[in-house]
């Protein structure tokens, strides 16, 4: 279900929200549970299963760790235990990475393998008649949630949670369920037994809301139709190239961080506070903070459950930096099951080591800061064609066509007639004017006044008016 | 690192548990935006829920009971589900008043800031275009992305009819965005010196001629009247050609098939009338509906009707001449194509002849529907084609991309006919009039989301099985063709599913196909053209 659907806005929101309020306190969480597994199963019953079992393994493995406490133990009987419970947390991970490699990289690597094959002159061992598999939605992001829970319990970072409902209901969550931003458990576990639900909150959680659905509906679909035009098309000339490529920036942002508006919008509604996911990542000047700022849930995750046990930055030069490039490059392929997301996680990989490199003998600080900020998106910007171009060989094209060296033919001036509409260029320079010169939804929502509650609900209703024009409405991040 | 992460989670407690808002603002706030959400509902909730979009423990029981096994079960009841709840989906994307409200602001909104729709982008002086044309002209090279399907069909076409002692032309119709990209972009504003095609036509028309397929490029002479003349060769709020456009290429094609040295022998007289006609274009009718709009207006054309002897219009016979054609043979023919009746494709062609034509179209899906048509006919009617000698294909450029390009194989008809063939073998005898049935249906196709496509009617297939009549018959498979779509209104029929039971007023496919088979169908997903043979009706839905 999409949050920017009439299903979800006049449909199941309205209803959710009743049901939840209606519901005595204590039988909350398993409303909410329940709620969230009629919110992901409404396309495919089916995967409610697939997320059920994550829910149990990792339930059972947290109720085991919590049963096996190496204190007051002797050492023996230490050790023994210290064994026993890296055997669950590896059965945890097992099952977990398990599921996910299965459900979002079978395909890809059968389809990796016959190309192989085929390459070598064996595409008559490859495996066409092998099965596929179909992704279901959110996996990542729910996997890595529950993950976190095992990891975070058998580190003592987290006591074990005793009632599966709560579980259930912190795993299937449905304002962050299927594209996150992903929640931690230790920052939801007081909230889960213990959170205050006030007016306020609920009014705050509706700006949100509002704030990002206008970012999809209004900026994201629209700036998603220009990019779409300069991408899809066989030929495309320079200067479409580039607008083509920063709509894309454009839409992104607005797409991934409009969603994680709403989720917070919605988690307050609910009483549950999330923490930022976006801190205006364009603004940044440089490419590492533009990971402390994008997609935050992510990159802390990474950072916490993957750099630091790799050895992070303490293990000398040459180790830092081949651990940051396989963490972007995990990061990469996380986000989809082929090989230009692999590459973009390499070139932001590649970014994040030059930038490590340089700092100690070029200082890109002499210039100003508006330059190493529009630098920085160039970069983002550049390396976002891999994210976004229908594979490697279009993606290498559409670079040859930003600096003229693509083939343009009569047709081509018809990708320019999608882009420059009225409509198209004007959505661009609002979409350039919010991202550079406007406060976050975060800081914009802090103090609400007569003018913005009224802001607030005409995004609301031209979001709505707009998806009655307009029905090109994929959340970018759904199919991660 | 830790105290960073902690930080980060203490500043959203900090931030979002507070906020600066007075109780009148936050009661506004929260008031309109609940009201806002929970009215909508209150109010179209019985269209949301009526049957058969909403859920049902019998259908649900039922589908438990069709699966085999445990697994075959759950997969059953999955299917169910999910298509229940793309149904209620679907209702509310479609029915919800803030839809009807704001649809009609549609047309505005595209002439006052240029915003284009999925599928119609404004061009200048009120020109509107189809965007899946012009993605077909930019998109990927078609014969890249299908690996020759387009090709090696149309040359198993022309054998398959050669075989039958048939010739084929095949003759792809360039679309609007090719032939006068001027009017949507000044970047075209000097004229172009061919017409705009995707990269792979011209290797596509070089294979096929090489090959010894008659392949008639119209493009060139169409730029030649788009320049010479005003407003050009393509109405300026639809997709299709201009009156004047088609009588054009009646008369190449003429030309062409006196060239081509065919033996013809039948002959036919015909005259014509001149009248005026208003007419709402198929793209506008997408933004604006039925009514039109003053943003887009009807479109005054002047039609070359043509008569028989007896001064009635012009009507589809058995002939040598065989026209296969989708909306650009149906425009000026079909009358709810909004342009008037007996100026079409067939009627002009026929007119430059002097001979009878028939004529098997279809709006949309030019590909396959009129192949599909005629291996149908070709198995229930094969004296339809005892004296054809030439198909002329004519189908949209635009389906080289976006058509389905599956082979089919046509019947051997000459058996059939030795052997005779009833067109509803098992029910000849009960179908002399319309019956009322129970069918359980066992498939469906689907129909095309209002105002996404320019034809706003459509028929649906479902196969399905008769239970029941009122003389208490065998069950019998058959194909039947209801109303999914009117108007760009979306009909109950458009929402059954497979595994339903309905009660259903069946007519022969044959009796109404004259009425009724040039509009748009959702068909079956049938690549095996398994269904071809079965008998086929058009449906009235009872309940």
């Amino acid at each position: 279900m999409v949050f920017s659907s009439y299903l979800f806005l006049f449909g199941f929101l309205p209803l959710a929200l009743a049901i939840y309020y209606l519901t005595p306190r204590r039988a909350k969480q398993l409303t909410l549970a329940l709620l969230s597994y009629i919110f992901y199963g409404w396309g495919n019953p089916l995967f409610c299963l697939l997320m059920l079992a994550t829910t149990v393994v990792d339930y059972v493995a947290g109720r085991c760790l919590g049963e096996i406490s190496p204190a007051d133990s002797t050492v023996n009987s230490r050790l023994n235990k210290n064994r026993r419970r890296r055997l669950i947390l590896l059965i945890s991970i097992v099952c977990n990475l398990g599921s996910l490699g299965f459900f979002k990289y079978w395909n890809f690597g059968i389809e990796s393998y016959n190309l192989l094959l085929g390459q070598l002159g064996l595409g008559n061992y490859a495996w066409e008649s092998f099965f596929r598999v179909a992704l279901p939605l959110g996996i990542s992001f729910y996997t890595f949630q529950s993950l976190s829970y095992t990891i975070d319990v058998y580190r003592g970072n987290t006591k074990p949670l005793r009632s599966f409902i709560d579980f259930a209901c912190y795993v299937a969550m449905f304002p962050q369920l299927v594209a996150g931003p992903i929640v931690r458990f230790r920052d939801v576990a007081e909230q889960l037994s213990n959170r205050t639900h006030t007016f306020e909150k609920f009014a705050r959680g509706t700006a949100f809301f509002c704030v990002g659905l206008g970012k999809k509906v209004l900026l994201a679909n629209p700036c998603g139709q220009i990019a779409d035009a300069a991408y899809n098309a066989s030929s495309v000339s320079a200067a479409d190239a580039w607008v083509g490529m920063f709509a894309y920036s454009f839409q992104i942002y607005f797409d991934f961080s409009g969603y994680s508006d709403m989720a917070i919008g919605l988690g307050l509604m609910l009483g549950f506070i999330f923490a930022k996911n976006f801190d205006s990542p364009y603004q940044a000047k440089s490419i590492t903070e533009f990971w402390q700022r994008w997609h935050i849930s992510l990159s802390t995750w990474l950072r916490d459950y993957l750099y630091i046990p790799l050895g992070g930055n303490r293990l000398g030069y040459l180790r830092t930096n081949i651990n940051l490039a396989i963490v972007m490059i995990l990061g990469g392929i996380w986000h989809g099951a082929a090989w230009n997301f692999l590459i973009w996680g390499a070139i932001q990989g590649g970014w994040l080591i030059a930038e490590r490199s340089l700092r100690g003998s070029v200082s890109l600080k002499v210039l100003p800061e508006w330059t190493r900020c529009g630098l920085t998106f160039l970069g983002v910007s550049l390396a976002f064609i891999f994210f976004r171009a229908d594979n490697l060989q279009r993606a290498v094209e559409y670079i040859g066509s930003l600096f003229g060296l693509g083939v343009t033919e009569a047709q081509t001036g018809l990708v320019g007639s999608l882009i420059w509409q009225p409509f198209s260029i004007t959505i661009l320079v609002i979409s350039a004017v919010i991202v550079w010169f406007c406060p976050q939804t975060w800081d914009w929502t802090k103090t609400l006044t007569f003018p913005k509650v009224i802001i607030a609900l005409l995004l609301f209703w031209l979001s709505v008016a707009m998806l009655t024009v307009q029905d090109y409405n994929p959340f970018i991040y759904f199919i991660f | 690192m830790r105290e960073a992460y902690y930080e980060r989670e203490q500043v959203a407690q900090r931030d979002l548990a507070t906020t600066n808002i007075s109780p009148s603002a936050a009661w506004i706030l929260v008031g309109l935006f609940l009201i806002s959400i929970a009215v909508t509902p209150g109010v179209d909730v019985t269209k949301i829920w009526r049957h058969p979009a909403g859920f049902g423990a019998t259908e649900i029981k039922k589908s438990i009971q069709k699966g085999e096994g445990l697994w075959g079960q759950v997969l059953g009841v999955n299917q169910y589900l999910a298509d229940r709840g793309a149904g209620i989906e679907e209702q509310m994307s479609t029915q919800l008043w803030p839809v009807s409200f704001f649809q009609p602001m549609q047309p505005a909104f595209v002439r006052l800031t240029g915003l284009n729709t999925r599928s119609v982008i404004p061009g200048r002086d009120d020109w509107l275009f189809y965007i899946p044309d012009i993605d077909h002209l930019i998109g990927p090279e078609f014969l890249d992305s299908s690996e020759a399907a387009v090709t090696n069909v149309i040359l198993d076409f022309r054998q398959q009819l050669n075989q039958r002692g048939i010739e084929l032309f095949v003759m792809p119709t360039p679309v609007k965005a090719a032939i006068q990209p001027e009017r949507l972009s000044r970047r075209y504003s000097d004229g172009i010196a061919g017409p705009l095609t995707n990269r792979s036509f011209n290797h596509f028309l070089d294979t096929l001629e090489n090959s010894g397929v008659k392949v008639l490029d119209i493009g060139p002479h169409l730029i030649q009247k788009a320049r010479s003349e005003t407003p050009g060769a393509f109405l300026k709020t639809d997709t299709h050609w201009t009156q004047e456009t088609v009588i054009q290429v009646a008369q190449l094609l003429a030309q062409w098939m006196d060239e081509s040295g065919l033996d013809l022998s039948l002959q036919q007289k015909f005259q014509t009338e001149h009248i005026w006609h208003e007419g709402l274009g198929d793209l506008s009718v997408i933004l604006s509906g039925q009514m039109g709009s003053r943003w887009y207006p009807a479109e005054r054309v002047e039609l070359r009707r043509v008569l028989d002897t007896q001064r009635q219009p012009w009507q589809a016979s058995h002939a040598e001449i065989l026209l296969l054609g989708d909306s650009f043979t149906n425009i000026y023919s079909m009358p709810e194509l909004k342009f008037g009746d007996a100026a079409g494709l067939a009627e002009q062609l026929s007119y430059e002849l002097q001979r009878p034509l028939d004529r098997i179209a279809q709006n949309n899906n030019g590909a396959i529907a009129t192949r599909r048509d005629l291996a149908r006919a070709m198995a229930q009617q094969p004296e339809r084609f005892a004296q054809t000698k030439l198909v002329i294909w004519q189908f949209s450029a635009r389906e080289l991309s976006f058509g389905n390009w599956l082979p089919i194989q046509l019947p051997e008809m000459r058996v059939r006919e030795a052997n005779g063939v009833d067109n509803v073998p098992q029910l000849g005898h009960l179908f002399q009039t319309a019956e009322i049935v129970d069918v359980r249906i066992a498939s469906t196709g689907t129909i095309a989301a209002p105002h996404q496509v320019p034809y706003p009617d459509a028929l649906l297939a479902m196969e399905g099985t008769i239970e029941s009549t009122d003389a208490g018959t065998d069950p019998v498979r058959c194909v039947i063709y209801v109303w999914g779509k009117r108007d760009n209104q979306m009909l109950p029929a458009a929402r059954l599913r497979s595994g339903q039971r309905v009660k259903l007023r069946l007519i022969k496919w044959s009796d109404v196909e004259q009425q009724l088979g040039r509009f748009s169908r959702a068909e079956l997903d049938d690549p095996n053209f398994e269904l071809l043979e079965l008998p086929v009706f058009f449906g009235e839905l009872l309940e």
